[in-house]
């Protein structure tokens, strides 16, 4: 394991690299924080041991710039301090996960890099709930890195959110994450559905189209069956809420409960925008790729029909991501805009005869 | 080192913390007192020339620097010095700096020179520091 240790005094700064390179680890030593924060972005570190106070960026400042951003993996970050308890107080405000003081024993320091590296292994949890998905997923083969686009999309919306007054107390960092780890998982049902249905080259039957609409409850109630045996887990529960709610419409004719406006929790409302962004914007067995234009257009025709009002909002505000998620994350090619021109402009429900 | 260089070494420094915390491992000791002999005497020199400047958020950077390094060497009687020196900036003690960074300085003579095996050297700065 890598780790990245900050310190603008060199003899503290030897001291913590010769005794992680003792316990086994990789080393490398910047001396301020803007340095770091330079190196961090290399995605090459998980745990960073960073001094309190240093020129340029402090150590409270680069935990913070840390935590406002996406990383591919979750970062430890330790704060070594030789100050009091509204330090501690500060330090974790900024999302540091545990402290040092110096001089440290390098007994402790071991005692923390192991705390550390267990919630590291918690990666794995997420790493093992995208697999599931993908998993389900891969009996459909026409959705290509639908999850991956998803999940980003679900991130912009829900990271656009938290920065509105009104989802102040709602959506912070850890709903944000939440959203990024679950919303792969919202068709999980569909490994419940007979590949004469969910492989059908052309529309479906209304009976067939039944039969689709039941993933959603296959996915929903596995999902509620794990949150049962599991009711702290944060993430089942947003799960189960996504499985079970993404075609819900704000309006109230969606399936499979008919909820309306805010009765829809946020994270299917969120998740049903992306899906329907995403779907529009890939090719499908019954309809070409759309362009986003036109994807734009028939999200703001649903504005307060299909979807919440709020969610479109924030799909405008955050549009050039999303376009720029779009295409970094796709591998198909766009129809003709003539072609687009010709179709009538739909949701992506799968066509029916 | 003889049993007088240990004996010298543990007035100025807490021997038994320092080799704890470097594992029992008497390179790294040696490479740690090496650093800090030559990283505080230059932070030092900036301290004193940060007082003469009346630069106090530099004179906090520094004697906070030096109070970690001194720690972290096991110079515990340094550190403390530090921290009073910061503490002083902190506050904005103006009047006290010069004279605090005097008494470190001093200190720090002793120390290096212990550190540099010139025993001689540490007697003549505590004759000249005895009133």
């Amino acid at each position: 394991m890598h780790v990245l240790v900050v310190d603008d005094d060199v003899v503290s700064a030897e001291f913590l690299a010769n005794t992680l390179v003792h316990f086994g680890y990789e080393v490398t030593v910047a001396t301020n924080g803007r340095e770091a924060f330079h190196l961090v972005r290399s995605g090459k570190y998980s745990m960073v041991i960073s001094d309190w106070e240093m020129p340029e960026m402090n150590g409270p400042e680069l935990c913070r710039q840390i935590r406002c951003r996406q990383w591919s993996g979750y970062i430890f970050f330790i704060l070594i301090t030789s100050y009091g308890a509204e330090h501690v107080v500060e330090g974790l405000k900024a999302g540091a996960d545990d402290f040092l003081t110096k001089p440290f024993q390098p007994s402790e320091l071991r005692v923390r890099l192991r705390t550390g590296e267990r919630i590291l292994s918690l990666q794995s949890r997420d790493v093992m709930l995208f697999t599931l998905a993908k998993l389900a997923e891969s009996r459909d083969t026409d959705t290509g890195l639908h999850l991956e686009r998803i999940r980003e999309y679900c991130r912009i919306l829900s990271e656009e959110l938290s920065t509105w007054d009104k989802y102040r107390d709602v959506v912070d960092g850890d709903y944000v994450q939440l959203m990024y780890l679950t919303s792969p998982l919202h068709d999980i049902g569909k490994v419940g559905i007979p590949d004469a249905v969910l492989l059908k080259p052309g529309p479906l039957t209304k009976e067939e189209f039944e039969i689709m609409k039941r993933h959603v409850n296959i996915g929903g109630e596995t999902l509620a069956a794990a949150t049962k045996a599991h009711p702290d887990a944060k993430f089942l529960s947003m799960a189960r809420d996504i499985a079970f709610t993404h075609h819900e419409r704000y309006d109230g004719a969606g399936y499979p409960f008919g909820l309306q406006g805010k009765q829809i929790p946020l994270c299917g409302r969120l998740t049903a925008l992306a899906d329907v962004y995403d779907a529009l914007r890939s090719q499908r067995v019954y309809k070409p790729k759309f362009s986003h234009e036109k994807a734009r257009q028939i999200i703001l025709d649903g504005m307060g029909t299909q979807f919440d009002p709020d969610v479109v909002a924030a799909f405008l505000r955050r549009e050039e991501e999303v376009v720029r998620i779009s295409e970094s994350l796709d591998g198909s090619a766009e129809e003709p805009s003539a072609v687009h021109a010709e179709l009538p402009a739909t949701p992506p429900e799968p066509a029916l005869v | 080192m003889t049993a007088t260089q240990f004996d010298a070494l543990a007035k100025v420094i807490n021997v038994d913390d320092l080799m704890g915390r470097c594992m029992g491992n008497l390179d790294f000791v040696e490479r740690i007192l090496t650093i800090f002999q030559s990283r505080c005497e230059e932070d030092l020199a900036a301290l004193e020339e940060a007082i003469q400047a009346a630069d106090l958020p530099r004179v906090q950077q520094i004697a906070h620097r030096l109070k970690g390094a001194c720690a972290n060497a096991g110079a515990n009687n340094l550190s403390a010095r530090a921290s009073e020196l910061w503490t002083a900036a902190n506050k904005e003690f103006t009047d006290v700096l010069a004279a605090r960074c005097a008494q470190f300085r001093q200190e720090w003579n002793e120390c290096t020179a212990i550190l540099s095996g010139d025993e001689s050297r540490y007697v003549q700065t505590s004759l000249a520091a005895t009133p």
